[in-house]
């Protein structure tokens, strides 16, 4: 009776020690190179817009395709901060003597994709000027093989439940044409 | 053996197996994460030095001239050297650490570059960063012994020109433009069909015109890349240039008219400037390999290869490129490069730096912006005049800042530039021309004494 006790539980044990364990640590092996893949698309994603100071709908598109080469979904967020150039000194004399009154406004990802899937002359690209700050934040929206194992185990839960993310930001050093 | 045993061997060749590669992925993933780092603290600090570029031009009356622009040049570098610094977080140990990362930094201006690199010091005999000098962005072409001259190319259609021409020395000066676009009929000046209103932008027509003519009847028909000469004793021609015998670059006509960026002009102008670049950009950053001990570094600097889109950058306007290499990071070592453009200079004025002002509303506008009212009063000016500057007449105490013009930014075209363009009208097209012509006459050459004697 004992032996048999002592047989199953090593069975079981072999099992998760032999299986579950070797595929959680490839599958988090595979998210990081995946987060790793995403920081750096990421990254000349934004580094591209704030040289040229513009975003193509081609750029953007491949960049999208290429997130979802890693085989994952992705939610990306747009954030472009425009540099209000005119307060701060023309109309109102008392800011004679200042310097580095910056005022900006925000748009975001559904903003700057109606510009550029919209019509007319101005779309399929959104203009930035030097001046302005771009920022974009990535993370995954679907459940990596990875997070699957860990519920299996111990489970998170929520909505903020992504393990890969990536962000970068920047100034915009070029006005686009 | 048993079934348990087998785990445990199993385990003892796993376990190591999976943790040294969990630990080296991680360590890959620091690095790339660093690298992205590094560049970005690169590329801000680049942009730092070109704003800095862009303020002290500004309020400098005389920036575009020789010693006054070296100044401007060596305050950029050290707030590019300061803000690299601080944002690497070594601040602590003073510029000098990183200096020996930095192989080299180029300022490409109107007609010439300046390049910033480590080489001997002839006044102190120190091997140390300095300002190498000005280099143009010129090349030799000789025909024969009758005819052999050096061009200077800038970044747009002004040339200076100066060695033998038919047996006789000349030097001169000038912009070209397409000789049968500009008709002058006793006081009134047409450019494209369009009537010159500006009495300055009419000179610049006028001697545009002329010293086309003059190029077109002397050197149009002998000058192909062919001839382009390495200065030298033996006349060694350019590789990159050798068996063009066919593109008359300077033969202005409507085909090759120096206003089309595809012009047989154009595409040749931009070789030059590149090759030159290169040239130059490759020897300072391969001295400074072979001697980089001097400075305590053994890394291998070379020469990254830079992207075409990034060499059209260089090439269209005043540029500033900033490498780092040999800065270790992880398991290997960094090596990077910024290319920022400063599009608010005073040494080059585009199209597309024109901003326009108007008397039906207090903004200044693109061109091609909707939301002009009065299109028949437009005014164009280069858009660094629209920059807040320092009130010089009060003095250092009583620091004030003003601006040349009132208007504000229209948040139309300039703010916000996701506008639908406006197609050009006869009236925004004169004053684009009278524009054009008044600033092109108005800027400062460094060539314009050539034409004096």
């Amino acid at each position: 009776m004992g032996e048999t006790l002592v047989t199953v539980t090593a069975i079981f044990l072999a099992a998760i020690l032999m299986f579950v364990f070797p595929l959680m640590t490839v599958s988090e092996r595979s998210d990081d190179i995946s987060e790793l893949n995403v920081q750096t698309l990421t990254s000349q994603f934004v580094d591209n817009i704030k040289s040229t100071g513009k975003l193509t709908l081609t750029n953007y598109d491949n960049f999208v395709q290429s997130l979802g080469a890693t085989g994952n979904t992705y939610d990306v967020e747009l954030e472009f901060k425009i540099l209000d150039d005119n307060p701060g000194g023309k109309d109102t004399g008392s800011g004679l003597d200042k310097i580095g009154e910056n005022v900006y406004y925000s748009v975001y990802t559904s903003q700057i994709e109606d510009v550029l899937y919209g019509s007319g002359s101005s779309a399929g690209q959104y203009k930035l000027k030097e001046g302005d700050i771009v920022s974009v934040n990535v993370k995954n929206t679907n459940t990596t093989i990875s997070q699957m194992l860990r519920n299996f185990f111990y489970s998170l839960v929520g909505n903020d439940s992504y393990t890969i993310a990536a962000s970068s930001s920047g100034m915009v050093t070029n006005t686009g044409k | 053996m048993k079934i348990q045993n087998m785990a445990v061997v199993f385990i003892i060749i796993i376990l190591p197996i999976s943790i040294l590669l969990s630990v080296y992925v991680k360590g890959e993933v620091e690095v790339i994460k660093r690298q992205n780092k590094y560049d970005q603290i690169l590329s801000e600090s680049t942009y730092d030095a070109v704003k800095a570029f862009k303020l002290n031009t500004v309020n400098n009356s005389r920036s575009t001239q020789a010693d006054s622009i070296r100044r401007d040049i060596k305050a950029s570098i050290n707030s590019f050297i300061n803000s690299l610094v601080t944002n690497l977080g070594v601040s602590g140990y003073g510029t000098e650490s990183i200096k020996p990362y930095i192989p080299a930094i180029v300022y490409t201006l109107y007609d010439g570059f300046y390049i910033y690199s480590p080489t001997i010091n002839l006044e102190t005999g120190v091997y140390e960063h300095i300002i190498k000098p000005y280099i143009y962005y010129s090349i030799r072409y000789r025909i024969d012994n009758y005819n052999d001259v050096v061009i200077n190319y800038t970044l747009d259609n002004y040339i200076v020109v100066y060695g033998i021409v038919n047996g006789n020395y000349v030097s001169r000066a000038g912009y070209l433009e397409n000789v049968t676009d500009i008709s002058i009929n006793g006081s009134q000046v047409t450019y494209k069909g369009t009537v010159i209103t500006d009495e300055t932008a009419k000179q610049y027509y006028i001697e545009a015109r002329e010293f086309t003519q003059w190029i077109n009847d002397n050197l149009a028909e002998k000058i192909t890349p062919s001839n382009a000469r390495k200065i030298g004793e033996n006349d060694e021609t350019y590789p990159e240039f050798e068996g063009n015998v066919t593109d008359r670059i300077l033969n202005i006509t409507g085909s090759n008219d120096p206003q089309r960026e595809d012009s047989a002009f154009n595409v040749h102008r931009r070789e030059v400037i590149r090759l030159i670049l290169q040239d130059n950009l490759n020897s300072a950053i391969t001295s400074y390999s072979a001697n980089s001990e001097a400075l305590g570094t053994t890394y291998n600097f070379k020469m990254p290869i830079l992207e075409e889109e990034e060499w059209n950058r260089l090439i269209e306007n005043v540029t500033m490129i900033t490498f780092m290499q040999g800065l270790p990071i992880g398991n290997k070592y960094y090596n990077g490069y910024s290319v920022v453009s400063c599009p608010k200079n005073k040494e080059y004025i585009s199209v597309d730096s024109i901003y326009y002002i108007n008397e039906g509303d207090s903004y200044y506008h693109r061109i091609d912006c909707p939301e002009i009212v009065n299109e028949n009063t437009l005014v164009g000016y280069k858009n660094i005049e629209f920059e807040r500057k320092i009130n010089s007449n009060l003095g250092e105490e009583n620091k004030e800042y003003i601006y040349e013009h009132e208007e504000n930014a229209c948040y139309y075209c300039i703010i916000n530039s996701n506008y639908e363009s406006q197609p050009l009208t006869s009236a925004r097209i004169q004053a684009q021309y009278n524009a054009m012509g008044r600033i092109r006459k108005e800027l400062y050459k460094r060539g314009d004494d050539l034409n004096k004697d």
